[in-house]
């Protein structure tokens, strides 16, 4: 029923017996006369009876009337677009779209907004008429197809209330916007009366957000043209106690096993009162192999001494990943009103190195040192073991095309030639000769290192054209041919020491370190021209880190940021062939390229699989190592007891495949195994933590939710947080229809009054 | 059996001093010719009996000039009619209603009962004919005759009257035509009938037949209609219960609701009545309780007289 109290509405029904009473009582409450002129009496009545009646009758329909319209007043009638959806002959279609997010599920006393509204939501359902379509969709689930009640009969009421105790507040967050476009079509093809009911906590967070706000508006707006009726229960309540995970976030970029690694934990308070000596509960999770299961390992209580309202705490927690693989850690806070946003988990994936591919130029020769790659694979792994935390791969330029960058963390092309031609299409139809370039500009782009030396080997004609691609390719600049006799050791040029760029890639030559660099002869160097100025949004510029002091002061090594990796080119070669610095012949520059190289490779490297971690509801991608192709993937979400699930890995081509899970919903780790028979190879560890947004339960309130979805005067807004809700009732509404009613009612007494008067009943 | 006398509150009850004040120097003449035995102000039908000059009496408005006796009016500044001696004496006789709907009265109000009413309108006009040496007599009656006491000029008559309307009890029905026709039948000489009732009856038709028979046996009849104010514009406002006199019924009505059917009803029998006894030439008079009786005997008999004036002028 369209009514706020439906109950004042049933009353004013039931004060229809009202004057149906007062008239019976009328004729028993009268005065006695003795009467002489009976006859003409009697008389006048034998003739008159039959008008009499019919005015009465009158008289008394309209009093009925007046009442049931007292009673659509007082019931606060809200809305209802035509008579005959008031008594439920007319179909209507009904859509209670269900806030489940995380902040519904903080707690009042000894429910939470979301058990609240639950039993509204079931107060609500009790009310919908044989006929009618109903629907309930949960915010979390912005799909019809997923809709906890599909459109349709409320045929099964004790079945429905059933599943609607089972529901509980999700980890997800509000997704308003799409919960109300799902259902938008829905409601604008319903034929007959239309009515959108939203329960949500409508938190300041959620409708300040301009593009949420706007996108909300914009569907609530079009649906209010097309006269379907809004109404809006806020259980939007202010937290007193309320902290929550605001980020737990690594501050190394990379994992080594056994290796220290820092955290950093930052904790929000949300209430309203300060949070005193806050205990930190943190753990390490990771997948025994001997043992076959998870095992847990807690690491020191971190206490957080004050934390003011509205403010945060961080810290940072040195510990040390135990296994290769994924470790977790977990964060664990007192418990507080809201529950949902105590809990946190990080992802680590540990290596046992870092993993460097080097594409040879030059990867035959008579000695083992005419290699090109001789040198830096000896800095980074001496002994060929991988001991000294970086496991080196070298391929050469023909064997590029069955290289998968996507397993190394840093490439290295060492006086690299040219790809080799490998046709692929790309959009519009073009194409594009070098498939390999295109795997390599997206490893960079995810976040991989590139490093580029030049040599003899160069082709220019690919470095300038398909390598830069005017800028938008990976190499930083446009090169000529070399400058400078190798052969010729007496004639060297050096950086010049006031060239090299602090805190760039060469920071290591700076500070105390200066002028080390003195040490390193470049008898022979690539020409750069210099990179353009103006940068591109979609390709940042070229830096030069470092010039050569030749008469030119050419650039001597350049960096440019590629998406979320990083591109070092030196415009020299890596090995002796063409300056000294791997020598180590200079006494200053002793140990200098051992030292420097690892430590470039370990700032190129790629951090962490950003899909390890992430919000809910964000998709899990995993690419099978290529040697576990053919495994079967188990996966199994963090959920108590949930069950093991297989999944199908898609083909990525050139024998990778991979996993993806599209909607990790809960809170917490979810395990991917990759399986040979019935022996667990490897296990993957992700994890999925609740939007901090969630934590900020301050309310929006009427005028907040007026500002951002528009107050167009028929949205019908309710606040569910009062106690009493008779008292307040005054002020729950925006739609006035019940002014119509009373309206009607005065207009109906006036009729009253004066047929009354006329047929002579006015009394 | 001796009729009673009435005591003194029974005269007061019926005759009122200012009343009777006021009506004292106004007649009541038989328009048509009545059968006296002794000489008086009305016309006899026989021949030679009391001829000669009899009186003079004081001159009132409607008396005919040419009977001024200008002589006298000369000496004594005064001016005296002379009465001939043609005149008779008038027997009269007051039929009073007794029945159960003449005691109504509007509760809470200071009219008198219909019935206290016609009683006292009867008395007052007795006592006038009486101080006019006529014959007055009186009949009460319900469904019944209850009382009937013969005419008579005797000085005591008027008290037996008053005793006999104040001894009545409004209890029955009314059903004044059979009294009629019995009335009719008894008073032998031609007279004066004086019908005091509120005519409800169940056959208006058959009682104006009944007073017709009055007026075939020569008897000039007079009919003095007496209807209470309430019964006359049906005042009431609030939901009533009306319980009928005379075995009426009762029933609840919403007076606003009825009040023009009912009146039209009331209007509809009053112009009935008045239409039927103009064709009988029954003298006829609608009085209201709620008007004051010597207006209304004033107004009554001065336009008798003035009627009777115009008969003679005719003549």
């Amino acid at each position: 029923m369209p009514f706020i109290h439906p109950l004042l509405f049933w009353l004013g029904l039931g004060g229809i017996s009202i004057p149906i009473l007062i008239h019976i009582l009328n004729k028993r409450r009268f005065k006695i006369i003795e009467w002489a002129a009976m006859k003409f009496l009697l008389d006048a009545l034998r003739k008159n009876r039959k008008r009499l009646q019919l005015e009465e009758l009158i008289l008394l329909l309209l009093r009925c009337l007046a009442l049931l319209l007292l009673g659509f007043a007082l019931a606060r009638f809200i809305g209802c677009d035509s008579s005959a959806s008031l008594f439920g002959s007319q179909s209507r279609t009904l859509v209670y779209l269900v806030d489940d997010s995380v902040s519904m599920g903080q707690k009042h006393g000894a429910k939470t907004l979301f058990s609240q509204m639950r039993e509204d939501l079931k107060t609500e359902l009790g009310k919908v008429h044989n006929g009618d379509n109903a629907m309930v969709l949960l915010t979390s689930r912005p799909d019809t197809k997923q809709a906890l009640l599909p459109l349709g009969g409320v045929d099964d009421m004790e079945r429905l209330e059933a599943k609607i105790n089972t529901q509980r507040a999700s980890d997800m967050r509000t997704r308003l916007s799409d919960s109300v476009e799902a259902i938008s079509q829905t409601l604008l093809d319903a034929e007959g009366d239309a009515r959108l009911m939203i329960f949500s906590d409508f938190r300041r967070n959620d409708l300040t957000d301009k593009t949420e706000a706007t996108r909300l508006r914009d569907l609530i707006g079009k649906l209010q043209a097309e006269g379907v009726q809004v109404i809006v229960n806020d259980y939007g309540r202010k937290a007193k106690k309320n902290l929550g995970v605001e980020s737990l976030t690594m501050l190394d970029s990379y994992v080594l096993q056994g290796r220290e690694t820092r955290l950093k934990v930052t904790v929000r308070n949300t209430g309203s009162a300060p949070a005193i000596n806050v205990p930190v509960e943190l753990a390490l999770q990771y997948w025994d192999v001997e043992k076959g299961k998870m095992k847990t390992h807690a690491l020191p209580v971190v206490t957080f001494k004050e934390i003011g309202p509205n403010q945060s705490a961080v810290r940072e927690v040195p510990f040390a990943a135990e296994v290769e693989g994924t470790n977790i850690v977990s964060v664990k806070l007192p418990a507080d009103e809201l529950p949902g946003d105590n809990e946190a988990f990080l992802s680590l994936d540990a290596q046992a190195a870092t993993r460097v591919l080097i594409v040879d130029g030059q990867p035959s020769g008579a000695r083992e040192s005419d290699k090109e790659s001789y040198f830096l694979h000896t800095a980074l792994d001496p002994n060929r073991t991988a001991g000294y935390g970086y496991d080196v791969s070298i391929v050469t330029r023909d064997n590029l095309t069955d290289v998968e960058f996507g397993d190394y963390d840093v490439v290295c092309l060492l006086d690299l030639s040219d790809f080799p031609i490998q046709p692929v299409k790309v959009k519009d139809g073009k194409k594009d000769d070098y498939a390999s370039v295109r795997k390599l500009e997206a490893f960079v782009r995810n976040g991989g290192g590139l490093v580029i030396f030049t040599g003899d080997h160069v082709d220019l004609e690919f470095y300038n054209t398909r390598l830069h691609d005017r800028g938008e390719g990976l190499c930083p600049v446009t090169i000529s041919p070399r400058k400078g006799d190798p052969t010729r050791r007496g004639q060297y040029v050096r950086w010049g020491l006031k060239s090299i760029r602090a805190g760039g890639v060469l920071d290591f030559f700076t500070g105390d370190m200066s002028g080390i660099s003195n040490g390193i002869r470049f008898f022979a160097y690539t020409v750069a021209q210099e990179p353009p100025s103006p940068e591109t949004p979609t390709s940042p510029a070229a830096v030069v880190e470092a010039r050569y002091n030749d008469e030119n002061q050419s650039p001597a090594v350049v960096s440019k940021p590629f998406g979320e990796g990083r591109v070092v080119m030196f415009l020299s070669t890596a090995s002796q062939r063409w300056n000294d610095w791997p020598l180590d012949e200079a006494i200053s520059a002793k140990g200098l390229y051992v030292l420097y190289m690892a430590d470039l490779i370990d700032m190129l490297r790629r951090g962490q699989d950003e899909n390890l971690n992430g919000k809910v509801a964000e998709t899990f991608t995993y690419d099978l190592p290529v040697l576990m192709s053919d495994f079967t993937v188990m996966f199994r979400s963090p959920k108590t007891g949930s069950e093991l699930m297989e999944l199908k890995p898609k083909d990525k081509g050139q024998h990778r495949k991979q996993v993806q899970v599209d909607s990790l919903r809960e809170l917490g780790v979810y395990s991917l195994s990759l399986r040979q028979g019935s022996k667990i190879a490897k296990v993957v560890l992700a994890a999925r933590n609740v939007d901090p947004a969630e934590s900020d339960l301050l309310p929006g309130k009427k005028a907040e939710l007026a500002t951002a979805i528009g107050d167009t005067g028929w949205l019908i807004y309710i606040d569910r947080t009062l106690d009493d809700t008779d008292a307040t009732s005054a002020d729950r509404f925006q739609r006035n229809d019940w002014i119509w009613a009373l309206l009607a009612l005065l207009v109906l007494l006036g009729v009253e009054g004066y047929l009354a008067w006329r047929f002579g009943h006015w009394t | 059996m001796a009729q009673q006398l009435a005591s003194k509150e029974e005269l007061h009850q019926y005759l009122d001093p200012h009343v009777l004040e006021k009506i004292k120097r106004l007649d009541l003449r038989a328009r048509h010719v009545v059968e006296g035995f002794i000489s008086g102000l009305h016309r006899s039908p026989f021949q030679g009996f009391s001829v000669e000059f009899a009186t003079h009496r004081e001159y009132v408005p409607g008396d005919d000039i040419k009977h001024i006796d200008w002589k006298v009016q000369a000496r004594t500044d005064r001016i005296y009619i002379k009465q001939y001696e043609e005149e008779t004496n008038l027997k009269s006789t007051f039929l009073v209603d007794g029945s159960e709907s003449m005691r109504f009265r509007m509760p809470d109000s200071d009219t008198m009962t219909k019935f206290d009413y016609a009683a006292t309108c009867a008395a007052a006009l007795a006592y006038m004919l009486q101080q006019q040496q006529d014959a007055v007599g009186l009949a009460t009656f319900d469904e019944g005759l209850m009382e009937y006491i013969p005419p008579s000029n005797s000085p005591t008559q008027l008290k037996r009257m008053v005793h006999a309307l104040s001894t009545t009890e409004q209890r029955k029905k009314t059903e004044l035509a059979p009294v009629c026709h019995r009335l009719a039948e008894k008073m032998a000489r031609r007279g004066m009938v004086c019908l005091v009732t509120d005519l409800f009856v169940d056959d208006v038709e058959e009682t104006i037949l009944a007073l017709e028979h009055f007026r075939h046996a020569g008897h000039e009849v007079m009919l003095l209609h007496i209807m209470d104010d309430a019964e006359l514009t049906f005042p009431f406002q609030s939901v009533t219960l009306f319980r009928g006199l005379e075995e009426m019924g009762e029933e609840t009505v919403e007076p606003k609701a009825l009040r023009d059917a009912y009146l039209e009803e009331v209007n509809t029998f009053l112009h009935e009545v008045k239409r039927r006894c103009a064709a009988a030439r029954i003298d006829y008079r609608l009085v209201n309780t709620s008007e004051h009786l010597d207006a209304v005997l004033s107004s009554f008999l001065a336009a008798r007289m003035a009627a009777a004036r115009k008969m003679v002028a005719k003549r």
